[in-house]
């Protein structure tokens, strides 16, 4: 697109032509000039705004352009303020409340939470993070399609050759949803396999074949591998989980802060 | 800028800022906590996968029609439903709050919000007091209208050859709703982070998704975009991208191609209500076959999937429509919706459809795309509608997966938030008595996270059901061993001999086996699952001498004839059926010069429709006319239906 359609495209050169109405309007209203600084944080940020929308970073016409553009813009909102045109319309007070806070934010950079800082948050929270008791177990399946009436007869004679050590993985009928399971809470396991056999397989003992055990396919001979507390788990396991929280957190506070210092240079009356 | 101009200088001035500002906000967004895709690898992994279920057609009240209809669940509403906790809808009391708290019987593994696109910022605009929108006369009519209406205000634009945004909303240049969209859309993209469990138990996975809308003609062209990672390109609309060429092309310009990671696909929705145009074989703009070729490439990478049932019926298939030789399929009378006069599209297209109008083409169901399919593959060698399977709800009531035939609580809002209405004929489309509680999407993946899952999308290792989670299984190959069913390694052998569904595999002199096996659903305590009476075997097929397109089913496993049924007052459940079921079936008309596909339909015993179990709560004197009306069902066979398997013919 040519440059000039381009700037026709751009609602910023309707807004300039709109302010300059304005601006002609309203007249020139006299006084000390207004003074307007850019720094360097400035322009960095107009030239990483430019690099993310085009890909590239700005070349220095381009980067003239941009400032030239914000001086503009600068302008205009300062006199959009000074006629109070930011009053009374609810979306610009929404957006300027979401500077606003976005700034609260900023005004304490966050570091990089360490270890320690991770490690304590989810032990100030357990309830956050909090995982349900449950099991990892290896199962035979011995379906009642295939076996019929006989189906408790060769499930227990399964179990006899598994407790003298033969290789689970040899033996049983095969099962759609896999032979190890877990670790999973009861109620993941009842999803799967029906309540009952849920109940009876998070009881049972670790590192030894059980059963069978009766669940909406058939009989299972079930040997729990592991069992899983319940209770918060490691920071290992749930590292960015708790990160998340606690910059969210970290956000809070600051935002809190910056308020409560703000209120003190107000004369509150009739507010809680 | 005459139009600014004629509002009134300041009016124009303070647009101007509104604009300004937004510009301001969007870019001080705070950043996502998780730039990059980082999570922590699952606990449980499974090599030999295992079935997870989900939802990725789902609406909250983001979308302009379901908030139409007064729902108000919010995409984090939305997700936390999903896991299991409540959400309450329409009806609204006297201070507008939803009288109605529904909550799912058992967590799904994964979800995709699907809101539609079009309209995003037009909705935040009409429902923020105080926005530039605000008082425009197309907000005030969104606000105060009829719920149908105010939906149709917007819905209507996206039948239109031209769809068009509405100035007094979203400005001249339409910029004050791409504005308003922006922030939206940062929110739909938390709100998936938020729902993503990246932890090692991998409870949860979540999909940033939206719904493209076209709908020209109202023949329905919708499609969910569904992302593999977490920041996104913005969506596009109908508006932008009149034609789904145009939305592919879209996805590939800002996401595939984007160099960051960005993985995206398509699938197609409702075909059922397409009047023959969804699946219309067209190359637009191609002149050679090779350019046929490229285009058909393309679109089965877009597009490697189809929803075949959600809450407006099943698009399996349909009996009695010219174009497919073979005896009728008695479970194609299933969940359809039906027109006033039966019309057969032929080998043309039609109109309507997504009002339930129109005529119904062999390719607005699966199993003629697919033939349709086999066809264009033996013509220009590509297949373009290389199509596995999955099912959803496109519930309008933020209510992913509540599938339950006992309590239907409804497709969208006020639209159906009563018995009455219910079961009622129900108003704008069919609707109504005509509704379904829609089905479940299945994949087979190691583990539940975004990644496994995409995956499972992408080779088509998926099935779909009407709402039972009804595992099933299906591999295709020659060499598979007769005895698979007892064989404790039968997952290790099907992988190892076989092409799992979704895949494709060469033709051999030897005949084609399939492996086919089912788990019934578990159920819960309160409701146990309902057992399983037979899978059945399609076949799809290209007569190599006529060229003719060929349906053929056989029941594999199971007895139609078990015996079981069902009380249509009580709805109680008698007889027996099957825990689980399996077989090695072998072709018995094979023929490796032909071109063909297979899939797997499993059914359970007979159970009662959702509209019985509602008729039965009801006082006899207080059921609506529908409760007695023949023509509908009081029972039906919940079933599951596997993605095909395609064998490439033998020259």
């Amino acid at each position: 697109m040519n440059p000039l359609r381009r700037l026709l495209h751009e609602p910023l050169f309707h807004f300039l032509v709109v302010g300059g109405l304005a601006a002609a309007l309203f007249g020139d209203r006299g006084g000390a000039p207004r003074r307007i600084d850019i720094d360097e944080g400035l322009r960095r940020g107009l030239r990483q705004d430019f690099q993310r929308r085009t890909g590239a970073p700005p070349t220095a016409q381009e980067e003239s352009a941009l400032l030239r553009r914000w001086v503009d813009e600068e302008i205009l909102v300062r006199e959009a303020q000074a006629l109070g045109l930011d009053r009374g319309d609810v979306v610009v007070r929404r957006r300027l409340l979401q500077k606003m806070e976005f700034l609260a934010e900023e005004s304490r950079p966050l570091p990089e939470p360490d270890e320690a800082t991770l490690r304590a948050h989810l032990e100030s929270h357990p309830e956050r993070w909090q995982v349900a008791p449950g099991v990892r177990f290896t199962h035979v399946f011995v379906g009642r399609e295939r076996h019929g009436d006989a189906t408790l007869a060769d499930a227990r004679a399964l179990l006899a050759r598994l407790v003298a050590g033969e290789d689970p993985a040899s033996l049983g009928d095969p099962f759609l949803r896999g032979r190890e399971v877990g670790p999973s809470s009861r109620d993941e396991i009842a999803a799967q396999f029906g309540a009952e056999f849920a109940s009876r397989v998070t009881e049972l003992p670790v590192g030894t074949w059980s059963g069978p055990v009766g669940s909406s396919y058939g009989l299972h001979l079930v040997r729990v591998e592991q069992r899983r507390p319940g209770g918060p788990p490691p920071l290992a396991e749930v590292r960015e989980a708790v990160r998340h929280d606690w910059i969210e957190e970290r956000r809070a506070e600051a935002r809190r802060a910056k308020l409560d210092d703000l209120r003190r240079h107000y004369d509150l009356r009739g507010v809680p | 800028m005459n139009q600014l101009r004629a509002r009134g200088r300041r009016a124009g001035l303070l647009l101007a800022l509104a604009v300004l500002a937004g510009g301001c906000a969007t870019e001080s967004s705070p950043p996502l906590a998780h730039g990059e895709d980082r999570r922590e690898p699952c606990a449980s992994r499974d090599e030999w996968r295992k079935p997870l279920f989900g939802d990725l057609h789902v609406h909250t009240t983001l979308s302009f029609d379901a908030h139409a209809f007064e729902v108000g669940v919010t995409p984090d509403q939305a997700y936390r439903f999903a896991r299991g906790e409540s959400v309450d809808l329409p009806p609204v009391d006297a201070a507008g709050r939803p009288t109605r708290r529904v909550r799912i019987d058992r967590p799904l593994d994964f979800v995709a919000l699907t809101d539609h696109s079009e309209f995003l910022g037009e909705i935040e605009n009409c429902t923020t007091p105080g926005s530039a929108a605000w008082d425009s006369e197309t907000c005030r009519t969104y606000r105060s209208a009829d719920d149908h209406v105010a939906t149709s205000l917007f819905g209507i634009q996206l039948t239109q050859e031209q769809g068009k945004r509405f100035p007094d909303v979203c400005g001249a240049d339409g910029l004050g709703c791409a504005e308003a969209a922006s922030a939206v859309w940062q929110r739909v993209q938390e709100a998936a982070e938020a729902a993503y469990d990246r932890s090692p138990r991998c409870e949860f996975t979540s999909f940033v998704a939206y719904e493209y809308t076209a709908a020209k003609g109202a023949s329905t062209g919708h499609r969910n975009v569904i992302f593999r990672n977490a920041r996104v390109p913005f969506p596009t609309t109908y508006f932008e991208q009149p034609t789904p060429q145009g939305l592919w092309g879209e996805l590939q310009a800002t996401c595939l191609d984007a160099g960051n990671g960005c993985d995206v696909l398509a699938i197609p929705h409702n075909s059922n209500e397409s009047n023959g145009t969804m699946f219309a074989v067209e190359y637009p703009g191609a002149t050679t076959p090779r350019e046929e070729r490229e285009q058909a490439a393309f679109r089965a990478r877009m597009e490697p999937l189809i929803e075949i049932f959600q809450h407006k019926g099943d698009s399996e298939c349909r009996n009695g429509l010219s174009g497919i030789v073979g005896a009728a399929d008695e479970q194609c009378e299933f969940e359809k919706w039906t027109r006033p006069g039966p019309q057969d599209c032929g080998d043309g297209t039609g109109s309507l459809g997504s009002a339930n109008y129109g005529c119904y083409s062999r390719r607005d169901f699966l199993r003629g795309i697919l033939l349709e399919g086999l066809k264009e593959e033996q013509r220009i060698g590509e297949n373009p509608y290389m199509l596995g399977v999955i099912a959803s709800t496109d519930s309008h009531n933020g209510t992913a997966g509540r599938v339950s035939e006992e309590d239907f609580g409804g497709h969208r809002g006020t639209d159906d938030d009563t018995p009455e209405k219910q079961l009622g004929t129900g108003a704008l489309t069919a609707g109504g008595i005509a509704y379904d509680p829609g089905g479940l999407a299945g994949v087979w993946a190691e583990e539940n996270s975004r990644d496994s899952i995409f995956d499972a999308l992408r080779r088509r290792e998926t099935f779909g059901t009407s709402g039972p989670r009804i595992a099933v299984r299906l591999f295709a190959g020659s060499g598979l061993d007769a005895d698979l069913c007892a064989r404790p390694d039968m997952l290790r052998e099907a992988y190892a001999k076989g092409v799992p569904m979704g895949g494709r595999l060469a033709a051999t002199d030897a005949p084609l086996r399939l492996l086919v096996s089912a788990l019934r659903d578990a159920g819960t305590a309160e409701r146990p699952g309902t057992p399983l009476q037979r899978i059945q075997v399609v076949k799809g097929w290209i007569d190599r001498t006529d060229g003719q397109a060929h349906q053929q089913v056989w029941d594999v496993a199971g007895d139609p004839d078990n015996g079981a049924s069902v009380d249509e007052n009580t709805c109680e459940t008698r007889g027996a059926g099957a825990d689980s079921l399996c077989a090695v079936w072998t072709d018995p008309d094979w023929d490796p010069t032909e071109r063909a596909f297979y899939y797997a339909r499993v059914l359970e015993n007979p159970t009662c429709r959702w509209s019985t179990w509602t008729c039965n709560r009801l006082a006899p004197a207080d059921r609506p006319p529908s409760c007695s009306d023949p023509s509908i069902r009081r029972t039906q066979q919940e079933r599951a239906w596997t993605s095909p398997v395609f064998v490439e013919a033998r020259s």
